[in-house]
């Protein structure tokens, strides 16, 4: 690790330790090309484990990250560069490791980053899209669904639920305000009833 | 057990939907009633595996609820088959899939869908790419509802065909045919103009009966 | 005569889907399942008679399955049925066991063509894979009734059996060949482990790909008048015949019930393993038979 550190500062790069097995270098476009390569030739770095994307709307920018592993899987270095969202363009990285061609193909159908130089950037899992990329933060998800996808309408003999609920929670109140009453009625007439009682008991 | 509702129709006023109540005999003399008895006693099924459902059907078929004991039977292609069973959320790319291979079978055809994804989209319903409400693009014979129901519900559901085509009621195949125009005015709203290969009859570029 | 015929078919058509039947009830018991009853294949035959038919490649796509009920019914009229009785005489006497062979093979040319119109791929697929199987089950098979031509002397079926009530059967006269056309036999009935051109789980149904409604109750129905069509002909080459219906039946049921068992015990090959084991085992089995007639008598 103190090896790649000194490496990597004669390139001007900075080595960050995010957790006891991850690290994180953050380059620019231009470098990340070579960066790279030299991470798969040099340093070791034989594995692609994954390329991630982030959409910063605010910032205007998308992160893309490279999750790189050694032979021995002790720990992951990740390669972060930031491009802008307009017109996205990255250098396809598929010579190098080709699990990177359908990795690349996804991210341009869910992002709509351009791979300028790669084989097969053709659909991936969806089928025939024309609207905004839909895992872009602009991509009014529920808009789309809502126009795409109407919710099913209620049954004919549907009833509302909230007058419906309503009217049981009054029916209930009537219910426990009239067995309150009775109670009252019961009491007072047993009340009055007793004295009677006594007297024909007496008598 | 759900009864299959067309509530969507009120989408578009241009093309009302024509539906009938279930329930209406559609067998008259003796020899379809006879056919139709044949055709509850034997169902051949092509199990078309969309989303979570597909794991219910192995245990149905096989040795623990041995659904052939009712004449219901898998088969490999959907040209032998009576009954394709649609078990949980359809994606438009799968719905392509299932709308061809639901007009390769063989009329009488017949569908049945597990779960409730196909009813109201389920979990799934602020999917992107999930459709909510199959019966606007094909019409459903038996909804098994459930997340995901069991084979003995899956096997009500069967029983529960088999008695409605016993009794000759109007099959889904049958509301097709009549509202052609419907259905594939929804499919092509969410689908587009891609479905290939093409058909014959280009039902999809067709524009109130003439083509385009 | 024609009455005759057409009482044979029928009886051939129902005796025929009662032991598909039982094949899929014993199967299911077999597995622990409770099964189908022994009329499901009834039922299926009929609905698929009713239903409707939208799919059209052309005549030789209606021809194909005619051609092959062709080949099940002539074998069927030419096997003779009873051996003591004058049923259908007239007609068997004219064939005899080289023009029953050819009319075997006549049912997978025909399929053959049907499914080379129709142009499905898992059907085509399906076809390679029967016919050549079909190499390696007519093999055995051939060398088996080459033999009982030998040692009988005769290719009229009739003679041949005859000729078992004064020599014994020829089951246990000649076991080795007896063997050789069994184990040829669960290939023809298309039973594991020689099912692979129909495998579902690779070429789904094989040459039945594109076949619907009408066209597969046709193909099901000359599958099993075929059927009892060849459990005939073992019983009447190795087994002395049949004097009565009850005999007939007791004697096809147990080649039947052997062959079920055969098939639902064992695996499925690959169509060069079943050819590799049909050149080598059968093939040997039926040649030692074969040695045995010819040097020893």
């Amino acid at each position: 690790m103190i090896e790649l550190i000194s490496k990597l500062e004669k390139l001007s790069l900075e080595l960050v330790q995010k957790q006891d097995y991850l690290y994180k270098v953050e380059v620019k476009k231009e470098q990340l090309e070579s960066l790279l390569l030299s991470f798969l030739n040099e340093f070791g770095y034989i594995t692609l484990d994954s390329i991630n994307c982030r959409d910063d709307l605010e910032e205007g920018n998308f992160v893309i990250t490279y999750c790189l592993l050694t032979p021995k899987r002790d720990h992951v270095v990740m390669v972060q560069t930031s491009i802008e969202r307009e017109n996205a363009s990255l250098p396809s990285i598929h010579t190098f490791w080709p699990q990177a061609e359908i990795m690349e193909r996804e991210m341009h159908e869910m992002f709509g980053v351009d791979f300028p130089g790669h084989p097969t950037l053709i659909d991936f899992a969806l089928e025939y899209w024309d609207n905004i990329p839909p895992l872009r933060r602009d991509f009014d998800t529920l808009q789309y669904v809502n126009d795409m996808n109407p919710f099913r309408g209620q049954r004919d003999d549907a009833l509302d639920a909230k007058v419906e609920m309503k009217k049981k929670r009054e029916a209930k109140k009537a219910a426990k305000l009239k067995a309150e009453q009775e109670a009252a009625a019961k009491a007072e007439l047993e009340t009055q009833n007793n004295p009677s009682q006594e007297v024909q008991n007496e008598e | 057990m759900m009864e299959s509702g067309f509530h969507g129709c009120d989408l578009d006023d241009s093309l009302k939907c024509k539906l009938e109540e279930s329930g209406t005999q559609n067998t008259h003399s003796v020899m379809e009633k006879a056919a139709a008895w044949f055709r509850s006693r034997s169902i051949f099924v092509v199990a078309y595996g969309t989303g979570c459902g597909a794991i219910e059907m192995p245990p149905t078929f096989t040795s623990r609820y041995d659904a052939e004991r009712m004449g219901v039977v898998g088969v490999a292609t959907p040209r032998q088959a009576d009954l394709i069973i649609l078990s949980g959320y359809l994606a438009y790319k799968t719905l392509r899939r299932v709308i061809r291979t639901y007009e390769q079978m063989q009329k009488p055809k017949y569908i049945i869908t597990l779960g409730s994804c196909p009813i109201n989209g389920g979990m799934y319903w602020d999917s992107y790419n999930t459709i909510k409400k199959l019966d606007d693009y094909l019409p459903v014979d038996v909804s098994v509802v459930g997340c995901m129901p069991r084979p003995e519900a899956v096997i009500d559901g069967f029983s529960l065909l088999q008695k409605r085509i016993k009794n000759g009621e109007k099959a889904g195949w049958e509301k097709y045919d009549e509202n052609l125009d419907f259905y594939k005015k929804n499919q092509k709203r969410v689908l587009g103009n891609h479905v290939d290969p093409s058909y014959e009859t280009d039902w999809y570029n067709l524009e109130n009966g003439s083509e385009v | 005569m024609i009455f005759q015929i057409i009482l044979l078919i029928m009886l051939a058509y129902v005796v025929g889907f009662i032991y598909m039947g039982l094949y899929r009830n014993i199967t299911a018991r077999i597995q622990g399942r409770y099964g189908p009853t022994v009329y499901q294949t009834f039922y299926d035959s009929i609905k698929l008679f009713s239903k409707k038919n939208s799919v059209s490649y052309g005549w030789m796509f209606y021809l194909g399955p005619v051609i092959m009920a062709t080949g099940a019914v002539l074998t069927l009229i030419l096997v003779p049925v009873f051996s003591d009785s004058d049923f259908l005489r007239s007609v068997t006497t004219q064939g005899n066991l080289f023009l029953l062979l050819y009319l075997m093979v006549l049912g997978p040319l025909g399929n053959a063509l049907a499914v080379g119109t129709g142009g499905n791929p898992f059907g085509v697929m399906g076809v390679v894979r029967g016919l050549t199987r079909l190499i390696g089950l007519e093999l055995p098979f051939y060398i088996a009734v080459v033999g009982l031509i030998i040692a009988s002397n005769s290719s009229d079926i009739v003679h041949i059996i005859d000729l078992q009530k004064t020599t014994g059967l020829n089951i246990l006269v000649h076991p080795f060949l007896f063997i050789a056309a069994m184990i040829s036999m669960v290939g023809f009935f298309g039973a594991s482990p020689f099912d692979i051109p129909g495998a579902p789980q690779e070429v789904y149904s094989g040459p039945r790909t594109e076949f619907s409604g009408k066209f597969l109750a046709l193909l099901m129905s000359q599958g099993s008048i075929f059927a009892f069509a060849k459990l005939v002909l073992i019983i009447d080459l190795f087994l002395g015949g049949a004097d009565s219906l009850w005999m007939l039946v007791i004697k096809t049921f147990a080649i039947f019930i052997t062959i079920i068992f055969i098939g639902i015990v064992y695996g499925r090959y690959k169509v060069e393993q079943a050819v590799d084991f049909l050149m080598k085992i059968p093939t040997l089995i039926g040649v030692i038979g074969l040695v045995r007639i010819i040097w020893f008598g």
